[in-house]
Formats: structure tokens, sequence, C-alpha cells
């Protein structure tokens, strides 16, 4: 047992003469194996969709699929134009331009609604009428009356027209399902269909459902169609002409530009910051442009397994390549550490070689398993995105593992480095540092000790107060014109997004029932009542609408019959009138056999904490109202967004745990002793707990990102605690003396330790030049839980040391080693 | 050069009769008069729900004008309810339709400009219900082929302004009118929002030496999708029934059967 860390270095050495006496077999294979993932790259897909965040088989999104089945997509772009005077001729002239050139230019959409082909649907005493509000779209000279249909219908109110009247809006809806694959209605696909092609499913036949089920609309689909619409808006907006576009549509778009973007960004500043460090570091050029080019290579592996598994960036694991630069370059910057050591003192390559591989390859293997380890606690979050960051990253991990113990190794070999004379001074300023860091840790070991358990109390205290936070929209600035424009809208017009309710009575016409019809009506009018902190609900459209609406008109617009009628026969006859009327509006709320029926309630765009607490009251009404009669389902944007938001807690507590007891295992495993090995996650528990006062304090949101930050940072910065205790055993089982060993164990992992974290966290901090405040908040925790643990490893370490270890005691390679 | 030219001499000869010929034979068909029939309409969705509609139509062509009225048998909770269209020859001049609710016990007028809208909540649109003016369209003759053993040709129709599409929401439809009795047995209409429509004629009986599809599908489809299906059964036709001109009035409508 006491010689196996003997043996594993043996073992890296003997690695080591193999790979460079056959380097170029070896590199040649290397390369392969990266050109072979990295070649994947093209097939990269990006989605920043809201329902992305949930598995394609959660049970929400299985509902949600099963929705826009049978009553299409619910997420409407919404276009809401400002004015003085809505009824105003020229303005209406414009409105009805610009909701012509989107009807006629824009692709992939289904209907185009807004006040001039709004539903009116009319009678008097023998006829009536069901047709658009500007019959033809044409003005007519005399609007008073078209003036005081609008502003009294109940159903125009808060969907074309604002309350006020000076908003009014031109909605889309986008086809439900992808376009893709599917060739335009050109001649030569007539034809192909004229021997017999489009007739396939007589009668007689069952309708053969295809074997491959539809794709839904996808997200570069609607982008197409965004960046369309922006094209027209643009030449639209003028003066009295405001135009706000908003719905979730425009947010997932604008996640995506805005990532896309921000990502290149990171990338190039993550290497620039690792190049100046590395500079500072090794002043080589084979010191840089080495680490440089295994983390290169890393991510493009990396992001070339995500593409080969289908699994697209988000807005998640866009921090993947930031996140892989900075934590792959810690090895090598170890073993070129060592290397550059041994060179300069040896000046044989290849025994220096062997030597940084020996001495460092344990720990570069171990630390990299511990992050790897860490990071993949995230693979079994609820949350796809989060859980492919894990998986991805752990990949990542191994791979910059990979090629730092042979790529490195191997260009060492090939390159000509020469020998230098290494300047003492430079290594003075941080020496003395060191020392009184030691000093610190012996001297002041009650006072570091008290200060940490001070901290991890008052987090702990702290960390009660903390608010679960999941609002995609404020992740955007708040100058962006996204969050302004939905805003207005949803303070405008009382909401952009919403929740469907399927109601399914599970028989034939069961829709007719007047109970029930009446009972849609008065939980419709109770849910009106259902108001949050920030939250209310700003329009519900339900089938009474309609029937209420016809059954008006066919009692000679007297407004005593907005009622629903309480013939079962009547109810069935004035919706067969309305199916004849010309206007397929039913479509959209009810399916053909009037079994099911839907819901629609609007809401703002507010933190997807108040939406649990509004769908819980939802759902709680229907199922007292309904009981078992219907079956009732509840979906659309917001129950996404709420189920994301609770599914991301569950899954970050889950993944915490396994994080800590998996690195509190290997560090046990490592150090060989129980005690020791619980006592130095002491260091690591105390930069999260810092973090998490620090969010408290500051106001930070606990959101799907900051929630990574533990999970993350612990596999990393125990690779500080690893190389300290790895150096601290060295040197007490030589000298027998604590004091001794924490400062020669600062004196000489110090450094590495320094120097890693600088690297460490310089990678997060560069979040913070993100144009997105979820990003900046998670890039500034990060990094100031790097910078933090650096301290603890630092000084709390060696304090414990020097408390739980007697004088004397005798560590005995058992325990030790 | 010369083949092309040879290839295109050849396409004439093939096509001994015009685009405009067959247009003109298939408009003048006679189609009968004074119908009395039953008429079974199954709607069937994506998810092949069925939904039947059974109703009793009579028709009766007057100069420029078809008069038509129907009264629904089944479901029963719409039994008795009625509609009575004039249906005018003028494309220019909108229908006029009534109805009679029996459980408000009250009849009313109904008016829309919209002949792309579904007829009774089906596949067809009253456009397709109705003979389509003839002198709306450009007719070509895209190929000859056979549909069930019988020769079609298969005649692309192009409406010829913007209106047209509007109210019929077809840009291009494709019809294929049997050769030997000029009726159109198949069509493929392109809508407006790229959907497809397939009209099927599954039966075609001889009455009276009249020509009657009695069962008629009309397929939507999105791509290769099915969207919704409307199956058009005719029992019991009858041609040359007679029928009286009070037959089509409000008074006879609130009647009832």
């Amino acid at each position: 047992m006491k010689n196996w860390r003997l043996k594993v270095e043996k073992g890296f050495e003997n690695f080591s003469h193999l790979i460079t006496t056959h380097r170029f077999k070896t590199l040649f294979l290397l390369l392969l194996m990266v050109f072979a993932l990295a070649s994947n790259l093209p097939k990269i897909t990006v989605d920043t969709s809201t329902e992305g965040f949930l598995y394609k088989d959660d049970p929400q999104i299985l509902t949600y699929n099963k929705f826009r089945e049978q009553f299409g997509r619910d997420e409407r772009i919404i276009v809401a134009v400002k004015t003085k005077d809505v009824f105003d001729k020229t303005f209406l002239k414009k409105l009805f331009k610009l909701h012509d050139e989107i009807e006629t230019t824009l692709p992939y959409i289904k209907d185009v609604d807004s006040l001039k082909n709004a539903r009116r649907t009319t009678g008097d005493k023998d006829s009536l009428l069901v047709d658009d509000l500007f019959v033809d779209g044409v003005i007519p000279d005399d609007l008073s009356d078209i003036e005081k249909y609008a502003k009294s219908n109940k159903i125009y109110k808060n969907l074309y027209l604002s309350e006020d009247n000076t908003f009014t809006t031109i909605i889309i809806t986008t086809q439900t399902y992808t376009s893709m694959g599917e060739k335009s209605s050109n001649k030569d696909t007539i034809e192909s269909e004229f021997d017999d092609g489009g007739f396939d499913d007589g009668f007689d036949q069952e309708i053969k459902q295809d074997t491959k089920r539809p794709e839904f609309i996808n997200v570069k689909e609607t982008n197409e169609l965004i960046v369309k619409l922006e094209g027209i808006i643009k030449k639209y907006d003028s003066d009295n002409f405001k135009i706000y576009d908003a719905g979730s549509p425009i947010v997932t778009k604008n996640l995506q530009s805005t990532l896309m973007k921000d990502m290149q960004k990171f990338i190039l500043l993550v290497i620039l910051t690792i190049a100046v460090l590395l500079f500072f570091m090794f002043r080589r050029v084979s010191g840089i442009i080495l680490p440089l080019i295994v983390v290169i290579l890393t991510l493009l592996s990396t992001i070339g397994s995500m593409a080969l598994a289908s699994s697209p960036i988000t807005a998640l694991t866009q921090v993947l390549p930031s996140l892989l630069l900075a934590v792959g370059v810690g090895a090598s910057v170890h073993l070129l550490a060592m290397f550059y050591k041994k060179f300069d003192e040896i000046h044989d390559k290849k025994e220096a070689i062997a030597y940084a591989l020996g001495h460092s390859g344990l720990a570069i293997f171990m630390t990299s398993i511990t992050t790897a380890a860490s990071l993949s606690s995230f693979a079994i979050s609820d949350i796809a995105p989060v859980a492919a960051l894990g998986i991805f990253s752990s990949i990542g991990v191994i791979i910059a593992l990979i090629l730092t113990l042979v790529f490195v190794p191997v260009m060492l070999a090939i390159l000509p480095i020469k020998a230098k004379h290494e300047s003492k001074d430079a290594h003075k300023f941080f020496d003395s540092m060191m020392l009184s860091l030691a000093n610190i840790s012996i001297n002041h070991r009650k006072s570091v000790l008290g200060l940490s358990a001070f901290v991890i109390v008052i987090s702990l205290v702290l960390g009660s107060q903390m608010h679960f936070s999941h609002n995609p929209l404020e992740w955007f600035k708040k100058d962006n014109s996204v969050r302004i424009n939905t805003q207005t809208i949803d303070h405008e017009l009382k909401g952009s997004i919403s929740i469907e309710v399927v109601l399914d009575t599970k028989k034939e016409n069961g829709v007719y029932d007047p109970k029930f019809l009446k009972d849609i009506e008065s939980i419709s009018k109770e849910i009106y009542t259902f108001k949050g902190k920030h939250y209310f609900i700003g329009k519900i459209v339900n089938i009474t609408d309609v029937l209420k609406e016809i059954n008006q008109a066919l009692h000679a617009n007297d407004s005593k019959y907005y009622t629903i009628p309480n013939s079962y026969d009547l109810i069935s006859q004035e919706f067969l009138l309305f199916e004849n009327s010309g206007s397929d509006d039913l479509e959209d709320i009810v399916d053909s056999s009037f079994s099911k029926t839907r819901i629609s309630m609007k809401a703002p765009w507010v933190d997807s904490v108040e939406y649990v607490e509004l769908l819980d009251q939802i759902k709680e009404l229907l199922h007292n109202k309904f009981k078992d009669n219907v079956e009732i389902s509840v979906t659309g944007m917001i129950p996404i967004l709420g189920t994301t938001m609770t599914k991301s807690i569950q899954s970050s507590i889950e993944s915490y745990g396994i994080a800590f007891i998996v690195i509190a295992i290997l560090m046990i495993l490592l150090v060989g002793s129980v005690k020791l090995g619980l006592l130095s996650m002491i260091p690591n528990l105390t930069p999260i707990m810092f973090s998490v006062a620090m969010m408290v304090v500051f106001k930070l949101p606990l959101d799907m990102f900051t929630i990574l930050i533990g999970a993350i940072a612990i596999g990393m910065v125990v690779d500080d605690t690893i190389h300290y205790m790895h150096n601290f055993k060295r040197y007490y089982m030589l000298h027998k003396d604590v004091d001794e060993a924490i400062k020669l164990t600062l004196l000489s992992t110090g450094r590495a330790i320094f120097i890693t974290s600088i690297v460490l966290s310089s990678g997060f901090f560069v979040f913070m030049f993100a144009s997105m405040n979820n990003l900046f908040n998670f890039g500034l925790i990060t990094g100031v839980t790097v910078l933090v643990a650096m301290l603890t490893n630092l000084v709390v370490t060696g304090a414990l040391m020097k408390t739980f270890i007697k004088e004397g005691e005798c560590l005995t390679p058992d325990t030790l080693e | 050069m010369k083949k092309l030219l040879l290839v295109l001499l050849m396409g004439v000869s093939l096509f001994a009769i015009t685009a405009d010929e067959i247009a003109t034979k298939v408009d003048q068909r006679d189609t009968g008069d004074n119908i009395i029939s039953t008429m079974k309409m199954i709607l069937i969705d994506k998810h092949n729900t069925k939904r039947i509609r059974e109703m009793k139509k009579y028709e009766k062509n007057y100069k420029g004008e078809t008069k038509s009225a129907i009264f629904f048998l089944r479901p029963a909770d719409v039994r008795n309810t009625a509609f009575l269209t004039y249906d005018y020859d003028d494309a220019s001049k909108d229908d006029d339709q009534w109805l009679y609710l029996p459980a408000l016990k009250k009849s009313k007028r109904i008016a829309s400009s919209d002949k792309s809208a579904s007829f009774m909540g089906s596949d067809f649109t009253y456009s397709d219900m109705t003979s389509r003016d003839i002198s709306d369209y450009n007719y070509k003759i895209a190929k000859e082929s056979k549909v069930k053993g019988k020769k079609v040709w298969i005649m692309e129709s192009t409406p010829k302004t913007q209106k047209t599409i509007d109210e019929t929401s077809y840009t291009k439809s494709y019809m294929f009118v049997q050769q030997d009795n000029f009726v159109v047995v198949r069509a493929i209409h392109v809508l407006k929002n790229g959907n497809k429509k397939y009209l099927d004629v599954q039966k075609l009986e001889k009455i009276d030496g009249i020509y009657v599809p009695t069962k008629i599908v009309m397929s939507t489809k999105r791509g290769k999708q099915l969207l919704h299906k409307t199956v058009l059964e005719f029992n019991d036709v009858k041609l040359n029934q007679n029928l009286k001109d009070s037959f089509f009035t409000l008074r006879r409508l609130e009647k009832g059967l």
C-alpha cells in the first residue's frame, strides 16, 4: 500500500518515455482523435427556447406537445403600436399596410390578427352578421360605428386594444410544425402527386399516421421570421406610430443572438487573459503556446462531441467554453512548471519530461478527476441544459487531462526548447508573501478558524433568506429593447405570455353542456381576481366568449343576452351556426368533436417564483370545480417556466449533495484518513458559504446559473487542497514538525495555487463583460468564490493542520500515504 | 432544337381538344335539376375522430341562380336546423343565406362575404359547393393520365385575378377531368397558406342518364400531414322532382321536415 504512490510515479515516468520515443506517432493519433470529434462542429445547433430547458420527455413538455398538436402554437408574437388615437384614418391606413406586409412577406405564419380582421358579430331583428371589423380591409368614411363597437367589445379589450385606446396590436401566430424537409408547393411536387400521390387515404382505409411524427416549428425558422419582421418594423416605426414587439419567441431569439455574440467575446477574452498570465508565469513561448493549444483543442473536441450527441448550445452551455478554457489550463501549468524547473537544472529534455510527468502526473490526474466528478453531478439534473453542461464539461475536463498528459510531453519533446537560468528575484516577492500567510495559519490559527466558522454560521443564517428566481427576461439589462418592449406591452396590454388550460370532458359534444360552460365562465371570473406581487391575469379567452357573443347577436344585439343559453340544443345550434358563419375561430378553442376546450390566460412576464404560486391557485380552483368529471391539463409558457424553476431547485440540491459526497470520498481516499479528508473539506466549504452570504447582502438572485456555482466551484477549488495536502504530508513526514511543514508547503506549492487561482477566477470574471445580467452575476460570484478559496486553502488548511495534528503525532504511512 | 420542336408538335397533336374547350364542356355538363338527396357528412380530424352529420338537401336551378334548402337530420340536438341559400351565378354578388334555429324558433339572414369559408365545418368551402365561373380562370392541359383505368386530362387552372384567389383561397387548381364524360373526378387545390386540398370522387353513379358523384372525399394536408378530411355521401338521390318555388322560402324553412 505504502508504495502505490511510488509505483504510480514510476508508471508515469515509463509512460513519458514511451510517448516521447514514439512522439510523432502519438501526436498523429492524438490529433486524429481531436479531428474526429471536432469535425462534427458544423452540426452544432443553438436552442434558447423556453421549453428547451426541460427534457423532451418531461411530463410538462409532453402535455405541452399534446396541446400544440390540438390547438397550435401558443407562443405568439405581439406587435403593439402606440399612437394618439387608434381610430384615426391615417393611422389605420398605415396599420393595415403593416398588417398586409406582415401577412404577405413573413414566412411560416399561420394567422395574422389585428383590428383589420377582428371578428365582428352583430345582429338585428332578422339578420346576423359575422364578418371582419373592417370588411375587405376597407376603411369607411364614417368610423363612428366601428369605433363604438370596438371600444365596447369585451374580447378586443387588452387583445387588440389597450384600455385607454392608445395601443393596438397585430398578433402573429406561427405555423405549428416545421416546414423543413418540405418542398414548396411548386409544380414538380404537384406532378409527382398526379399518380395517386395525395389520394392514398381512401375512406375505407384508416388514416395512416406517419410513423415519424412531424416536428414542431423550430427556433431557426421562428428567428428567420423575426429577423424579417424586425426589418419591416424598422420601416414603419415613427413618431405617432411607435412599435413595440414582444412575446416569448422574441425573447428566445434575442437570448440566442446575444448568447452567440457574447460567447465569442468570452472565448477571446479568456484566451487573452490566459496568454498574459502564462507570459508572466513562464516568460517562454512554449509556456504560452502549449497550454493554449491544449485548451483550444479541448474546446474544439468538446463542442464537437456536443454536436455529435446533437446536444445544442443553450443559455447555460454557453458558459462551457470559458469554463473549460480556465479549468483546462491548470493541469498544463502544473506540468510545465515542474518541467521547466527540472530542465533548467539538468538540461536533459527527455529526462525532465519524465521527471515532470512522474511528479505531477498523479496530482494532475486526481485534480482532474475531482473536477470532472463534481461537474458530472449535474448530469442527473432534470433541467436539460444543466445536465448537458455537467456531461460535456466533465468530458471536456477528461479530454484536457488526456491532452495535458500526452500532447504537452510529446510537443515538449518535439519543440526546440532552451534551458534558462531562472532569476531568483522573481520568487522573492512570492516567497515572502507565502511565508507571511504561513505565519498567519500558525500564529493566528484560532482567529482564522474562528473567522471561518463565523462565515459559515452567518451564511447559514443569511442563506435561509435566499430566494430562488427564474426570469429569462431579467437576464437582459434594464435598457435592453426586448425587456423594455415586453414590459411596455405587459403594462399597456396586460401581458405577453400565457397559461393554457385544456378541459377534456371525454365525451363528444361534452362542451355543449350549459353547466360546464357556466363553470368555465365562473372560474374565469374568479381567476381574474388572482393577483400577486407583480403578476395578474390580464386576459382570459374561452369558449363562452364566442357563445355569448353569438347569443347576443341572435337576440337583436340586446346586451341582456350576453349570456350562456340554458338549453343544450340552443347551444349546439348556435355553435353550428357559428361554424357555418365563415369564422374558423372555433378551431383555436375547441377540438372538432367538441369534447375538449381551451382556456387561454394572458399574464405579464414576471419571476417564475410567482408563477408557481399562481399555478397552484389555478390548479386548486380547477380541481375543486370540475372534480374528476373533466380531465384538466395546465400548460403553456408560464407552466413551463414554473416547472423549470421547481425542477431546477430540486435537481441542484441533489447535484450539490452528490458533488460534496463524491469529493469528500475522493479526498478521504487521497489523504488516506477520514479525519483529515473531512477536515480538508472545510477550506472549500467556507468560500462557497461566503458567496452565499455575499449574494444575500448584495441581493444577487439565486437563479439557474448562480445555483450552479457551488458545485462547479467545489470541484475546482478542491484542487488547491489536493496540492496542499500532497505537499504538507511529504514535509511533515520528513520534518515531523507542523509549522515547518506548513511553511515549506506554502513555499513550494503556494505559487502554483496562486497562479492557477488567478487564471481560474479570470476565466469567470470575463463573464462580467456579458450583455446579460445572469452571466454577469455568475461570473462575479464564481470568480470571487475561487479567490476566497485560494485564500482559505493557503491559510485555513494550515490552521486546521496546526490545530488537529498534535505536535509530534506520528502520522503513519498508512494514514497519510 | 429540332427535337424540342418535334415534342411540341406531338404535344399539340396529342391534345386535339383545347383546355378552354374542356373547361367549357365541364361547365356545361348537365348536373341535374330539382334534386332531392340525403347528404351524409363525415368529418374526420387528424386524430381520426369522426363526427357525422346528416342532412336532407333540396336543390333547384333558376335563371341566374340556384336555390337550395338543407335540413339537418342528425345529430339530434341540431335536428331541423335549416339553411336556405340563393347562390347567384354572378360571382360579384354575395349569396343570400338564411338560417333557422329550432331552439330559438327564429330564422335569421346570415350575411357573410367569405366564400372561402368552410361549408358546415367541413373541408369543402362554399365555393367548392357551387360551380365556378370559368371566365375567372386560365386553363392549361398539364398532362394526360388515368384515374381508376379511365383516361383523364389534368387541367391546370390559375385564377386570373387576386380577387378570385382571395375569394376561393386557391392559388392554383388541378382538375382531373374524365375524358369520356367530362366529370371532374379528382382535384388538387393549392391554398394561399401552402396547404393542399385533395378532392377524390370515390363513387360516380349514373342517375336518369346524368353522372352524379355520390361519394366525395376532400382531404386537407400540409405536406404529407393530414390535417382534416371530409367524406360527403349522397344517398337516395332523386332528380327532376318538380320542387315547388314555395319550397325555397323562409316559411317552409321554419316548418321543418
